[in-house]
């Protein structure tokens, strides 16, 4: 119902303004159709301005006010009544709860008339020092992981209970991507001053999780500083398809690595902090982290893995909160996951939410999700909604650019996987990389889920294949330990490097056959 | 209850309460689900009628499909509908499979939750054919709401819109609700900042549009079913409104008078000449429709039979193969080979629109008719560059080897 009736009180704006013609969203919030939109909508001696309204009437409207430096404009229809949406005007706007956003995404009102309504989390609540766009506004935003696309500029940013808590601006954070609005609070004056009293609503609003899972885990997600000596962009494989590249000319800001802090998750008391591998890349010159009371603490990369896109950190003093893994059950499709970061403001946490979207990717190492992740909150917590600590936020751009922003492309690193992988971080041995890893050359014809016998394909050429490993064996053992899922063979496989000899034990046509095999380097591009 | 349920505010999470009817919806809605090539489709009938997007299926007649059990099937393409982007293929030695049924269209409504299926990136399957993998067949699911229904735009017809995230490869995959079934079929998305990625905005074929296509398509017999429209009405804009200017002198048309002001096409709504136009495509050629006017100030229904719309597509002149990022050129010809592209020439984009496929090169050219004047960007090694090409028309009696060419 509500959704319905948000895009009712919404509406597709066009007109002729100083630089040809501007289109937008605005929210009607009084009955006689007083309308509140932005300034890059209605920008000052906008004329001929045209309202598509939730029936698909388009209706003239006249400008009343237009403040550039709040990036906000009304404008008044001829005709009421209207339907309409109040505006919340107390202070509590909390990170965490359920937004709305109502947009005219790339124009779609002007066919259909009605604007596009989306939902999210307000994930954040920073301020931005800097314009962007056509953007004018700087200031106190409120962030939200809810749609805001080109159009969507001057729409309503709702609460639960159908109250305006902001009017979406075009500005953004080069660490987050993600949209943003004007606090309603700081366009109070300017709405009274140009428009008389509005109706005004201070009904309850509901929160996308539980606010004390918030709270304990405020403690333990921490913002993470890396200077660098060089700041060239990572990229897996050294190469970009060209047609990407293309991209990286056209939009070099989506793809270089922005100024600002990541994040991490703090797993031990005494300073222990795993992020993604990405942060703590490149020509590191220093770390710091920031401590659960907010002071500033000096780092060192203890170890890291590439594969599992995890850097473990070990700061130097200073009081941390840690937190505890989930179990391996915990992780299903359709789950609820939220990813808190510490980005682009240290001291303000933020979220963004979304749900499961397979359980195990990567040869089990992650499983992938649909939250929002970006530069500012890849290396921080994955959470499910009882607080329980899924994974660590893997970065992604390096692998896939366009995963980088907010594509619903999210990975997670496996909370066993990070149980594995952490006593041999902590010893400060890094894990070998992609192309160290020894190679087999077969295949799981069961897929990379197969349990019990391990039915194989043999690749030709491989180390297999000269070993005499045929298609159809089914692996039982590899060097002296059973194994019973696909998953154990490339545990134990990857214990060893490219010319080891190791034996491997295989049933064939119901018999036991010991195998030795010299294992081989990997092949490009495997 | 299960109105105020429905219409809980999913977030980008679930929402608390709806959690659980997800986690229990996803596994059943997943058994339904197909790979097709790098895309996607959905099993919408025991015997094995897949419903998926025509720019997944353009290319080909025969497709290998792959179960989420990773039994691999043939499929014939039975029915295709250019503008609605909506394919059927039938499965061969199909019996009692799993299936989704195709959502009430009434019942699919803005604000309700819904999750898409489909296999974006190719995450989900990675064909043991293609890369020394162990095989795995495991479709993406992601969640949102539905964010706008009845869209009409140059690449979808009667379609939802969803901010669910949709990436390249949920094409074809179905959008389903939390009663497990289909309300629409995964097919564009807005793109921004350059990327071909999800913004939030994603369309796709809605269940009314499937459901008045699908006997269509399914009876086909491997053809283009072709959109409806009537000829020779003359129509004028009014404020929010269509107004015939000048009835057809002869066949279904006569039936309207002028001054009419049209209301309605079935249950679409109508606001401009292009939004009628569109509504009738909405409906198979030959097909009868009921429109709602007013005539004279007083309502009226007349019912008009659909002629055929011609969907006869331009002719780019090039012969392409997938390549990482677009679709390189192997052999040009006739408008391409005017214009200067040449073979090698990575295609980028079609009319300002990047397209990182020849399937995606394929869809965006579908948009333009025969001497349509349109931008191709390439990549010529290391550099880009533009070209105008003027679209020509598919040449005739070269059908097996003019099908090759774009």
């Amino acid at each position: 119902m509500l959704a319905r009736r948000a895009q009712q009180a919404s509406v597709g704006i066009v007109c002729r303004g100083p630089r040809g013609g501007y289109f937008g969203t605005g929210t009607i919030i009084r009955a006689d159709g007083v309308i509140l939109t932005s300034s890059t909508v209605l920008p000052p001696g906008a004329s001929e301005i045209r309202v598509t309204l939730g029936d698909g009437r388009m209706v003239p409207a006249s400008l009343l006010a237009v403040d550039t430096v709040k990036e906000c404009a009304l404008a008044q229809l001829e005709d009421g009544p209207m339907p309409y949406l109040p505006l919340r005007l107390d202070e509590d706007q909390r990170v965490g709860q359920i937004v709305l956003s109502l947009g005219n995404a790339f124009g779609v009102a002007g066919g259909e008339g009605r604007v596009s309504v989306g939902a999210g989390i307000l994930s954040g609540r920073y301020v931005l020092r800097e314009t962007r766009g056509e953007a004018t506004y700087k200031g106190p935003v409120l962030e939200t992981d809810a749609p805001l696309n080109p159009g969507s500029d001057g729409g309503a940013l709702l609460d639960s209970s159908g109250a305006v808590i902001g009017v979406l601006s075009l500005n953004y954070s080069p660490l987050r991507f993600l949209g943003t609005a004007v606090p309603i609070q700081s366009l109070k004056e300017f709405i009274e001053t140009a428009a008389g009293a509005v109706p005004l609503a201070s009904g309850a609003a509901r929160d996308a999780l539980p606010r004390g899972v918030l709270d304990a885990w405020a403690r333990r997600v921490v913002a993470i500083e890396v200077e660098r000596t060089s700041d060239a962009v990572m990229r897996r494989g050294g190469f970009l398809p060209q047609g990407l590249d293309m991209m990286r000319r056209r939009q070099p800001e989506a793809f270089a690595r922005p100024k600002g802090c990541v994040s991490g998750v703090c797993i031990g008391g005494d300073g222990r902090i795993l992020t993604s591998w990405y942060n703590a890349a490149g020509a590191v010159a220093r770390i710091r982290a920031r401590d659960a009371e907010g002071a500033w603490v000096e780092c060192a990369l203890v170890a890291a893995s590439e594969i599992d896109d995890l850097a473990l950190l070990r700061a130097e003093g200073g009081v941390w909160e840690a937190a505890g893994l989930a179990d391996r059950g915990s992780i299903a499709p359709g789950g609820a996951v939220f990813a808190l970061g510490r980005s682009p403001d240290p001291a303000s946490l933020t979220v963004t939410g979304g749900i499961v979207s397979a359980s195990f990717r990567n040869n089990e190492r992650f499983f992938q999700h649909d939250t929002a992740v970006n530069f500012g909150n890849s290396g921080g917590a994955l959470i499910d909604r009882a607080g329980r600590f899924l994974g660590v936020a893997a970065y992604v751009g390096h692998v896939w650019p366009e995963w980088s922003l907010n594509s619903g492309i999210g990975f997670g690193v496996r909370p066993e996987r990070i149980a594995e992988a952490l006593p041999a971080l902590q010893d400060g041995e890094n894990l070998p990389a992609w192309s160290e890893l020894p190679f087999l050359g077969v295949r799981s014809l069961g897929g990379e889920q197969a349990r019990g016998e391990i039915a194989i394909g043999v690749m030709p050429g491989s180390a297999a294949e000269r070993a005499g490993l045929a298609s159809g064996d089914a692996i039982v053992g590899v060097a002296g330990e059973a194994v019973s899922s696909w998953r154990e063979i490339i545990k134990a496989i990857n214990k060893y490097r490219a010319g080891d000899k190791i034996a491997v034990i295989v049933l064939r046509n119901g018999e036991r056959k010991l195998v030795p095999v010299t294992l081989a380097a990997r092949p490009e591009g495997s | 209850m299960l109105a105020v349920l429905l219409c809980a505010l999913c977030a980008s999470a679930p929402a608390p309460e709806l959690e659980a009817r997800l986690g229990a919806a996803i596994p059943a809605a997943m058994k339904a689900f197909v790979f097709i090539d790098g895309g996607s489709g959905v099993i919408v009938s025991p015997d094995g009628l897949v419903l998926t997007c025509d720019h997944v299926v353009k290319l080909r007649d025969e497709w290998e499909v792959f179960t989420t059990d990773g039994a691999r099937r043939t499929g014939r393409v039975l029915g295709r509908h250019v503008a609605g982007d909506l394919a059927v293929l039938g499965l061969e030695d199909a019996r009692g499979l799993p299936y989704l049924p195709v959502a009430e269209p009434d019942a699919c409504r803005v604000g309700e939750t819904v999750f898409a299926i489909g296999n974006p990136f190719l995450l989900g399957m990675q064909n043991p054919r293609l890369l020394p993998a162990a095989p795995s067949f495991v479709p993406s699911v992601s969640c949102g709401m539905i964010s706008g229904v009845r869209r009409f735009g140059p690449v979808h017809l009667d379609a939802i819109e969803v901010d669910a995230p949709l990436n390249p490869g949920n094409s074809g995959g179905p959008i389903v609700n939390l009663r497990g079934e289909i309300v629409g079929i995964g097919s564009r998305i807005a793109s921004r900042f350059g990327l071909s990625a999800s913004t939030g905005v994603g369309y796709g074929a809605g269940a009314a549009l499937i459901r008045k296509l699908l006997p269509a398509l399914a009876g086909a017999e491997g053809k283009e079913i072709a959109r409806g429209t009537l000829r020779g009405l003359r129509l004028e804009r009014g404020e929010g409104r269509v107004i015939v200017a000048a009835a057809g002198a002869g066949g279904e048309t006569s039936a309207f008078a002028e001054g009419d002001v049209i209301r309605s096409v079935g249950n679409i709504a109508v606001h401009s000449p292009e939004h009628f136009l569109n509504a009738l495509g909405t409906y198979p050629a030959g097909e009868e429709v009921v429109c709602w006017i007013a005539r004279k100030g007083a309502d009226a229904l007349i019912s008009v039979r659909l002629a055929a719309r011609s969907d006869e597509t331009a002719f780019l002149g090039v012969r392409v193969l997938s390549d990482f990022g677009g679709a390189r050129v192997e052999e040009t010809t006739g408008p391409a080979e005017a214009a200067g592209i040449e073979d090698g020439d990575l295609i980028v984009a079609l009319g300002g629109i990047l397209v990182e496929s020849p399937e995606e090169l394929a869809a965006v050219l579908g948009m333009y008719r025969p001497d349509d004047v349109v931008s191709v960007d390439v990549m010529r090694g290391e550099e880009a560059a533009s070209f105008t090409v003027k679209l020509g028309a598919r040449p005739k009696g070269r059908e097996r080897e003019g099908s090759r060419f774009l």
